[in-house]
């Protein structure tokens, strides 16, 4: 590994911790880095330690695996699919997972049925899973027909309205309760999940970040589209379904319990090409990684200082990578 | 080497070639020839997909897929401009099929790598962004990525497309000369009959669904009387 890639891994390695002990001090009760330190070591006074150990701790680690998720998703994604705009938001598979959502959370009381908060939790999960599995099979299908990048790309709008005009029309016909907690959840918030749900989520990242691990040599192989990778011995279908479980499991899990977040995946693996100069996917799915991470941390820090939700913080930071990608092509 | 008897190929409901019968032996050069739309494509993709196609007497539905492609390579018409993509990275993914599960390059791939980027002349072009290359510069990069895959069998699709003249004889004369001296079997789909005939030891012609192998003198006479025609 070259000198100038292995400092770049350490300064973004070491950006992250910082970022993360920041994330835990920021918020309504102010606490110093020192004591955010001394409660993780197990330290300082009870209700500090309670604070950081029960409430923000929890959401930076949400934050922390919101980030990785999203941002190793828009990395298979763009390979794929061969398109740079590609991402789980841009495609609308965050979209799928919406109506997946959608249908579970104002589906489920019309037909009368009531959950235990953990099945609730589970039933959101897999109803995202579902949705956002059955927009990325439909994308896959309509990619092998167009490969325009921009017509893919007004596909997934049209796709994210279609399904925006669904869960419209449960939300019509939903009961008060059941639409508070949906718009809710669409405002996206990584605070709101708890600790019996995080730990659902991050074993289901660390299985799709260990697909992703997988994928790495037939993915520097789909650089040359699949028709190059499949003579260098890629299995095609076994790698395409790898990448799509991955990604599912990724995007769809996260949107589970945070709501819909755009622009993370398709930002940033760019900004891990431009700052490391590389189509290595053994360089850019670390990078990514650590990326996704500060991007997220970051966003989160902002958002808690002003109280504002997550998806406007990481919109106003990606739409600028997207505008730069767009206008570069033309 | 590879060998494929009376198949039939179509493509999407349309029948492209009927009865169609190819021979190409160790060190053969074999130009493919025909009308755009004839179906040469079709052909040289059935050559790696058929499972009736026959390499070194095995059926290809034998052969595993990490086996064939260390059997044969392939050049298409893509051009891969990829950014940050440099052209030994480009190259050095010719030795994905001999590395391991992250395509971790060994020295001995380094130097196989090397020397393939030195045969076709990019030499001086080893750290450029695939992304800034021309178009010969990138067919070549194409062609070294195939010689890095050190098959025995190399089909190429149209290889001196979009060339000027110097560089589509560069291309055949680096063809031969990987095929009469380090014994390849090559086929490759072209219109460039003025670079193609000097050194191709055969011809394969596509007319009206039907194909046809010859040697060179002799193609060159049916060539000639299907232009007339």
């Amino acid at each position: 590994m070259k000198f100038r890639t292995t400092i770049l891994f350490a300064l973004l390695a070491i950006l992250c911790v910082v970022l993360f002990v920041v994330d835990i001090a920021v918020g309504s009760v102010a606490i110093s880095f020192s004591e955010v330190v001394s409660a993780l070591c197990g330290g300082g006074s009870t209700e500090i330690r309670s604070i950081v150990l029960d409430i923000r701790l929890v959401r930076a680690v949400v934050a922390v695996l919101a980030g990785i998720a999203l941002s190793i998703s828009g990395l298979q994604m763009q390979v794929l699919f061969r398109n740079p705009l590609a991402g789980p938001y841009v495609l609308g598979v965050s979209a799928g997972a919406s109506l997946g959502v959608a249908l579970f959370l104002l589906g489920a009381p019309l037909l009368g049925v009531v959950a235990s908060p953990m099945l609730q939790s589970i039933g959101t999960a897999g109803a995202a899973w579902i949705g956002s599995a059955v927009v990325l099979l439909l994308v896959v299908a309509l990619s092998r027909r167009i490969k325009d990048i921009m017509v893919m790309l007004i596909l997934g709008i049209m796709l994210s309205s279609g399904v925006g005009a669904v869960v419209e029309i449960l939300q019509y016909f939903s009961s008060e309760a059941s639409l508070k907690s949906y718009v809710v959840w669409t405002m996206g918030s990584l605070g709101d999940v708890t600790s019996s749900q995080l730990a659902l989520l991050a074993p289901i990242v660390i299985v799709g970040l260990a697909m992703a691990v997988a994928t790495i040599k037939p993915m520097n192989m789909l650089l040359a589209g699949e028709r190059y990778a499949a003579s260098m011995g890629v299995n095609i279908s076994r790698t395409r379904t790898l990448i799509l479980t991955s990604t599912t499991l990724l995007a769809g899990t996260v949107t589970a319990f945070c709501g819909p977040i755009g622009f993370v995946g398709i930002a940033v693996p760019h900004i891990a090409r431009m700052v490391f100069c590389s189509a290595d996917h053994r360089i850019l799915l670390p990078s990514t990684t650590l990326l996704g991470v500060v991007m997220l941390l970051v966003g989160d820090i902002v958002a808690k200082y002003f109280a504002l939700p997550i998806n406007t913080i990481t919109a106003l930071m990606g739409i600028p990578i997207v505008i730069y990608i767009v206008t570069r092509r033309r | 080497m590879i060998r494929l008897d009376n198949i039939s190929l179509s493509y999407g409901s349309r029948t492209i070639l009927r009865d169609a019968s190819l021979h190409l032996r160790k060190g053969e050069l074999c130009a493919l020839v025909g009308r755009n739309g004839a179906g040469k494509s079709t052909l040289l993709r059935a050559l790696t997909t058929n499972g009736e196609v026959l390499i070194g007497g095995r059926p290809l539905a034998a052969i595993s897929p990490e086996k064939l492609a260390q059997t044969v390579a392939i050049v298409t018409t893509e051009r891969i401009r990829i950014e940050n993509l440099l052209v030994e990275d480009l190259v050095a993914m010719g030795r994905a099929p001999y590395t391991n599960w992250v395509g971790r390059l060994q020295e001995i791939d380094r130097q196989i790598v090397g020397e393939a980027i030195e045969k076709v002349g990019l030499a001086d072009f080893a750290k450029r962004d695939t992304s800034t290359l021309s178009d010969g510069e990138l067919q070549r990069a194409m062609i070294a990525r195939a010689i890095a895959q050190q098959t025995p069998i190399i089909l190429l699709d149209e290889p001196t497309a979009f060339l000027d003249i110097p560089t589509r004889f560069e291309v055949c004369r680096l063809l031969a000369e990987l095929a009469h001296k380090e014994g390849k079997t090559i086929l490759f789909s072209t219109h460039d009959l003025d670079s193609a005939l000097p050194v191709c030891d055969s011809f394969a012609i596509i007319e009206g669904g039907e194909l046809r192998q010859l040697p060179t003198d002799m193609a060159q006479k049916e060539i000639e009387r299907i232009f007339q025609q």
